[in-house]
């Protein structure tokens, strides 16, 4: 038997990334009681956060230019200024422990909290194009983020295509595009929380 | 000849809806009238930007319902055609039948 409630996430990916989200999520969930599928309360929100964002970058295009500059340079700084010096003071830390971090680092368990370290400058570089474009904030940190997985994806693209012909890169796919989830995740979480109390501005 | 703004497609289904729901027109009634008439699935998502689009163009005017526990606590927003916007639509309706009249591709309902 079908739930009467709608999917958490559905609504919460609507109500956190779209615009006229309380409004919106109403009618959807008013619809959804009355015998509307999953999938059609699904692909509603889906196409509503498209449409959001879409609508947003239309209409302000010089601010997802600035919006993905600002981004770019506050990751290329806080790379020099908080990720280099992490990763060294982590290398010696390993040093120290009579541990090697440079040998195949992505095998050994005390090597993956330098997956963690470039999140710092990311969750950092999120948080300050949000806080710059704070009207649009959902969808210029959103494009941000997409900008920088766009990036990453010859990448991926290259080393899932040797993964075909030598399963010795696997391993380095799978730590590579984990991340790179990583990385992106931090951007979100940096440019988006909080983001409930500020996204109703349709509502005002 | 100066330039003047017409309805495009989804405005105006939107307009035409809004017309007939009347007092009624939220969200799902115009999502189904549109639905029903036009005989496609729309996104719920691209009819509220549509109606934004609206707004910002006085054509529209919005104004918030009371919350309702079938919508999980959420308001309704009620939208009504403002008299600008009826304009737009009669003056939208003139300029397609001008370019509707005398077209032998559309004669007898063939087309």
């Amino acid at each position: 038997m079908r739930s009467s409630q709608p999917p958490i996430v559905a609504t919460w990916v609507l109500t956190h990334f779209g615009n006229w989200n309380e409004v919106l999520a109403g009618d959807l969930i008013e619809e959804y009681r009355r015998g509307r599928t999953v999938a059609w309360y699904w692909r509603q929100v889906l196409m509503a956060v498209l449409v959001g964002c879409g609508n947003e970058i239309r209409t302000q295009k010089l601010l997802t230019v600035r919006a993905v500059i600002t981004g770019w340079a506050a990751l290329i700084l806080s790379n020099y200024l908080i990720s280099l010096p992490l990763y060294r003071l982590y290398s010696r830390a390993m040093v120290a422990l009579g541990l090697d971090p440079r040998w195949f680092w992505w095998l050994h368990y005390y090597t993956y909290p330098r997956m963690f370290v470039p999140c710092v400058g990311s969750f950092l570089s999120g948080w300050l194009v949000a806080r710059f474009h704070r009207t649009y904030r959902v969808t210029m940190v959103t494009v941000y983020a997409v900008s920088v997985l766009l990036t990453s994806l010859p990448e991926i693209f290259r080393l899932a295509t040797n993964s075909f012909s030598n399963s010795r890169f696997v391993p380095y796919l799978l730590t590579y595009s984990l991340t790179e989830c990583l990385f992106v995740v931090s951007i979100l979480l940096g440019g988006l929380r909080n983001t409930n109390t500020e996204s109703s501005r349709s509502l005002e | 000849m100066t330039k003047r703004y017409y309805l495009g497609n989804s405005e105006l289904m939107v307009m035409l809806a809004l017309l007939r729901l009347g007092e009624d027109a939220y969200g799902v009634p115009i999502l189904r009238e549109i639905e029903e008439r036009g005989g496609r699935e729309v996104a719920l998502g691209s009819v509220y930007a549509t109606l934004g689009r609206l707004e910002e163009k006085g054509l529209v005017s919005s104004k918030l319902g009371e919350p309702t526990p079938e919508r999980g606590g959420r308001a309704k927003r009620y939208f009504r055609v403002t008299s600008q916007g009826l304009r737009e639509v009669c003056e939208t309706k003139r300029a397609l039948k001008k370019l509707w009249q005398g077209l032998p591709q559309l004669q007898g309902g063939s087309a």
